[in-house]
C-alpha cells in the first residue's frame, strides 16, 4: 500500500502517488475570469502537456483531446437516470455544467489495448523483446472528486500491490491534472453516500470551481502541488476573497445535497458476503443482460486478457493486453468450462468484488459512487438499489 | 525475476525467458511431461506448489503446475494435460522446441509446518502432478518427517502417472502409497473404488498429520471431510484451487476466488479458509 | 477366534455390545485365502458374511469371453456382504483375494434367525448393514462422476 502522507500541509514539487494531500491557509487561491480562461490552456501546452478534457460527440460528453476553450461543452448539462444518458442546452453558458459521461479517464492511464511484447522467431528460437511504453504527457482537465477517487484506487491496484504497471506509472507520473469541483450533481450520483466527493481534497495539481450567475462567470483556482502553484501564478487571475471561498463552498453544498442517488454503505461488506445464495441475485440475473457496459464505464474496474497474434510468415509474435470483463461467459473459463456460467454468478462477482472483497484485497471500496454504472446499463441495473434489497430483506429477518 | 526489494514493472513480469524442450513423454493418451532446460542456464528454483506461465510461440500462455524436483532446479519439469488450444500444443511440442516460461509463481504446499509431523498427501487425477515435488522434497530430507504416505486415485490404469516411479515409491519401505482407480480392465489387479477408501489404511495421527489434497473440486471436498471425520482439523488440510489465470501477477483479475487472487495468495490454501467458498457453487 | 483383539479395527464389530459380540463370536470362523482365491461366487447363496483382518478382497463380475473386472475393492477393517441380509440372499458379485487374506467368517443364517426372535439385535443388525450399504452408495456415485475424466 503506497503511503499516506501523515505531514502538515506542504505542497510537493511533483504529485506523490497515493499520498494525501493536506492544505493549509497559505494555498494560493486565484480567481479568473472566463475571458482569461484560455490562458490555461495556453500555459499547459506550451509546458509540453497534451490536454485531454470533456469535449461532445455522438450527444455524449467524452473525454479527448482538447485544445481550447472552445473544444469544451460550453452551455451543456446531461440528464442522466438508469438506462438514461441525454444532453439537454443549459441556459447558461458554463464550460462544465454536467456530470461525467460514459468515458473515465482509466481509458489513458489503463488503455484499453497495449502491446506487451514481441516475439521474434528465428530457426526455432525465440527472443521476446519488452515493448517500449511510449511516453506521455497528458493534462487532465476536469476531474472530478469521484475521478480523484477511482484513480487513487487505481494507484493502489497498478502501482501498490507488489507488481508495478509500467504504463499507467509512466502516464501518472508525467501527468498534470486540473481537478473540478462538481457544480451540477447528475441523476445517478452517489459520491457523497461514498465519502468521495463532491468536493475534492487530494489527488490533484489544480482544482477549480466554476462560478457563473448573471453578472460574472469566472474560475476559483486553487493549487494542490508546486507543479500547480507554477501553473497558477500564470494565469491572468486576481487572488480570490473570502466571498470567493464562501461562493465556492455554497457551490459544493448545493450539489452535495442533490444528489441523484444514495447508497447505505454501512458494513456492505460483511451484508454481502453473507448472502451469496440471497434470491435477489436471481432477480438481478433475470434483468442482467451481461453486456459489460458497467465493467467499461467503470472507473475502477481493472480485469484484462492477453491476446495473441502472429505475422502470417511465422516469424513475429505478438503479446498484447486488452481490456476484459469479468460478465463474459468464458472470463472464468477453466479447461474450456466456465466455473461461472450463470449471469447471476456472473453480476454476484462483479457486484461482491466491487463492495466487498475489493476491501480485503485495497482496503478500500471498489466504488466511488459516479453512477455510471446505472447510467449506461441498457436496463438500468442500480447497484445502489440492489444493496439496498438485500439490507432490507435481511432486516426483515432480523 | 525480481532481485528482492526491487519492483519489476509489470510489461517486464510479463516478458518471458525461453527454455528448450530436452525430453518428452507421454505419461497416459493425453497426458504429457517435458523437461525444459533455460537457454540462458540460470535455474528455475522453485518450491513445491508453485507454478509458471508457459507460453508456445502465436498460440498462448498457460499456467502449468511444476511437477519436478525442487532440489534439482536446472531441470524444469512440466507434467501438462491436453485440454485446450493451448496445451495441446504443448502436448505437441517436440525435443529442441523453445517456449516462453514465467515464474515461479504462487504460494505452494506447507511442506516445513509438516516437519516432525505424519503427512497424508492425496492426488486425485493430474492432482498427482503439483504433489510430486512435495515427495521429493520429503523423501531427500526423509529423518524430518513422521510416516509419511501417498494416497492416488485415477479415472482406469491407463490414466495412472508415473507408472515407474509409482513402483520405485511402492518398494521403499518408508513410505506408504495406496493406489486406487475408479474403474478397472481386465489388467488390474490393485485397488478399485474412490481414494477415500483407502484412507482407513494409512497410518496417521489425526491429532498432529498435515494433509495435502490435489485433484477435481469434488475430490479435494469428499476427501477433506471424510479427514475431518477422522480427526484431522481442516486448518492441517491443505488443497490446491484452480482458476483460470491470464498474468499470474494479480492485474488481470481472472484468478479470484472470493477475495483472494490465487496467483498470489494460492494456489495452495488451508482448507480450513475456504471450504465456506467451495460450498457457493459458481463463486 | 477373539474378536475382541480385532474388534476396534473392525468397522461391523465396533458398533456392536458385548453381548452382541458374545454371540457373533459363537458364530464366527476364522478364513484364510491364498492372493487370487474366490471368497464367494457371483449367484451364489449369501449364507456367510465377513470382516477382513488383513489383505484386501475385490468385487468383480464376471462375463463370458473376458477376464473378471473388479469394481470396488475392501480392505482391512471393511464389512464383506450386504446381500446376506436381504432376500433372496444371493451374491451380486463374485468376491475373490488380493494378495494373502485373512477375514472372519460369520454365519449369516444362524444371525437372521437371532434377528427374528430378537427385535433389537436386528434393529442393530440393519443399522450396521444399511450404514455400510449407504457408505457404499456414496462412493459409487463419487466413482459414476468420471471426476478425472478430461472435460
Amino acid at each position: 500500500m503506497p503511503e499516506m502522507s501523515a505531514r502538515s500541509p506542504e505542497r510537493s514539487d511533483r504529485l506523490e502517488l497515493g499520498t494525501v494531500q493536506r492544505h493549509g491557509e497559505d494555498v494560493s487561491q486565484v480567481v479568473v475570469d472566463r475571458v482569461d480562461i484560455g490562458v490555461l490552456f495556453e500555459v499547459l501546452t506550451s509546458d509540453g502537456y497534451t490536454i485531454l478534457g470533456p469535449r461532445v460527440r455522438d450527444e455524449a460528453i467524452v473525454y479527448d483531446q482538447v485544445r481550447g476553450v472552445e473544444d469544451l461543452p460550453i452551455g451543456w448539462t446531461d440528464e442522466q437516470d438508469g438506462g438514461a444518458y441525454r444532453l439537454v442546452p443549459r441556459d447558461d453558458q458554463a464550460l462544465f455544467g454536467y456530470a461525467v459521461g460514459q468515458h473515465s479517464w482509466k481509458k489513458f492511464l489503463f488503455p484499453p489495448r497495449t502491446t506487451l511484447l514481441e516475439v521474434k522467431r528465428d530457426n526455432g528460437s525465440l527472443e521476446f523483446v519488452q515493448h517500449e511504453v511510449p511516453e506521455t504527457r497528458y493534462a487532465f482537465l476536469g476531474v472530478r472528486a469521484c475521478e480523484l477517487a477511482a484513480i487513487a484506487i487505481q494507484d493502489r491496484v497498478f502501482l501498490g500491490s507488489g507488481e508495478v504497471d509500467h504504463t499507467y506509472q509512466t502516464a501518472r507520473r508525467d501527468g498534470f491534472t486540473v481537478a473540478i469541483n462538481c457544480m451540477v450533481a447528475g441523476g445517478t450520483c452517489f459520491c457523497v453516500s461514498m465519502e468521495t466527493g463532491p468536493r475534492c481534497t487530494s489527488g490533484y495539481d489544480l482544482v477549480l470551481t466554476e462560478v457563473i450567475d448573471s453578472d460574472r462567470h469566472e474560475f476559483v483556482f486553487e493549487a494542490g502541488t508546486e507543479a500547480g502553484e507554477s501553473v497558477v501564478q500564470r494565469l491572468a487571475g486576481r487572488v480570490a476573497s473570502d466571498d470567493d471561498a464562501v461562493r465556492v463552498d455554497k457551490i459544493v453544498e448545493t450539489t452535495a445535497a442533490s444528489m441523484g442517488r444514495s447508497m447505505d454503505n454501512m458494513g456492505v461488506k460483511e451484508l454481502l458476503l453473507a448472502n451469496l445464495e440471497h434470491p435477489r441475485w436471481d432477480d438481478v440475473a433475470e434483468r442482467c443482460l451481461a453486456c459489460t457496459n458497467c465493467t467499461l464505464v467503470c472507473p475502477t474496474c481493472f480485469c484484462s486478457t492477453t491476446e495473441d497474434t502472429v505475422t502470417l510468415d511465422g516469424e513475429l509474435a505478438t503479446r498484447s493486453r486488452r481490456w476484459d470483463s469479468c460478465f463474459t461467459f468464458d472470463f472464468s473459463s477453466l479447461h474450456g468450462v466456465p466455473v461461472r456460467s450463470t449471469t447471476k454468478s456472473r453480476y454476484r462477482q462483479w457486484m461482491t468484488h466491487k463492495l466487498a472483497t475489493w476491501y480485503d484485497q485495497f482496503g478500500s471500496s471498489g466504488c466511488v459512487g459516479c453512477g455510471r454504472c446505472i447510467t449506461w446499463c441498457p436496463v438500468g441495473i442500480d447497484i445502489t438499489a440492489e444493496v439496498a434489497a438485500i439490507r432490507a430483506s435481511q432486516e426483515v429477518i432480523a | 525475476m525480481t532481485v528482492a526489494g526491487s519492483i519489476v514493472s509489470a510489461t517486464e513480469a510479463m516478458l518471458p525467458r525461453p527454455f528448450r524442450v530436452i525430453s518428452h513423454r507421454f505419461e497416459t493418451l493425453d497426458t504429457v511431461t517435458l523437461e525444459l532446460e533455460p537457454e540462458d542456464g540460470a535455474a528455475l528454483s522453485f518450491a513445491p506448489g508453485q507454478f509458471t506461465m508457459l507460453y508456445v510461440f502465436g498460440v498462448g500462455e498457460v499456467p502449468i503446475s511444476i511437477s519436478g524436483d525442487p532440489h534439482r532446479p536446472e531441470i524444469l519439469v512440466h507434467t501438462i494435460r491436453s485440454v485446450g488450444a493451448v496445451t495441446a500444443a504443448i502436448a505437441g511440442l517436440g525435443i529442441g522446441d523453445r517456449v516462453g516460461i514465467r515464474g515461479p509463481y504462487g504460494v505452494g504446499w506447507p511442506v516445513g509446518l509438516a516437519e516432525g509431523r505424519d503427512l497424508v498427501v492425496v492426488a486425485g487425477g493430474i492432482g498427482l502432478a503439483p504433489l510430486r515435488p512435495v515427495v521429493y522434497d520429503v523423501m531427500a530430507r526423509r529423518d524430518r518427517f513422521g510416516a509419511v504416505s501417498i494416497v492416488y486415485g485415477s479415472r482406469s490404469p491407463i490414466d495412472l502417472l508415473f507408472q515407474e516411479e509409482l513402483h520405485s515409491w511402492r518398494s521403499r519401505f518408508d513410505l506408504q502409497i495406496e493406489v486406487t482407480v475408479d474403474r478397472s480392465d481386465e489388467s488390474w489387479f490393485g485397488d478399485v473404488g474412490v481414494v477415500t477408501g483407502l484412507l482407513p489404511r494409512i497410518p496417521f495421527d489425526p491429532e498432529s498429520a498435515i494433509a495435502m489434497l490435489c485433484g477435481p473440486e469434488i475430490m479435494m471436498k469428499v476427501v477433506a471431510n471424510e479427514l475431518e471425520t477422522r480427526g484431522v482439523a481442516p486448518e492441517n488440510v491443505y488443497v490446491s484451487v484452480e482458476r483460470n489465470m491470464k498474468c499470474a501477477i494479480g492485474f488481470c483479475g481472472h484468478c479470484q476466488f472470493g477475495s483472494d487472487f490465487l496467483c498470489r495468495n494460492g494456489p495452495v490454501l488451508a482448507y480450513a479458509q475456504v471450504s465456506d467458498r467451495l460450498r457457493v457453487p459458481e463463486l | 477366534m477373539n474378536l475382541r483383539s480385532i474388534r476396534d479395527k473392525s468397522e461391523l464389530l465396533t458398533r456392536l455390545s458385548n453381548t452382541e459380540l458374545d454371540l457373533f463370536e459363537s458364530v464366527s470362523s476364522e478364513v484364510q485365502l491364498a492372493d487370487g482365491e474366490i471368497l464367494f461366487e457371483e449367484g451364489g447363496v449369501a449364507d456367510s458374511f465377513f470382516t477382513i483382518v488383513s489383505g484386501r478382497i475385490g468385487l468383480e463380475l464376471t462375463s463370458p469371453g473376458r477376464a473378471p473386472m473388479s469394481i470396488q475393492t475392501l480392505g482391512p477393517g471393511e464389512l464383506v456382504g450386504v446381500s446376506w441380509f436381504f432376500d433372496p440372499y444371493r451374491w451380486n458379485w463374485r468376491a475373490r483375494a488380493f494378495g494373502d487374506t485373512h477375514l472372519v467368517a460369520f454365519d449369516a443364517v444362524a444371525i437372521r434367525q437371532k434377528c427374528e426372535v430378537d427385535r433389537d439385535l436386528a434393529l442393530e443388525v440393519l443399522g450396521v448393514v444399511a450404514e455400510e450399504a449407504v457408505r457404499r452408495l456414496h462412493r459409487t456415485r463419487i466413482q459414476l462422476l468420471d471426476l478425472y475424466r478430461n472435460t
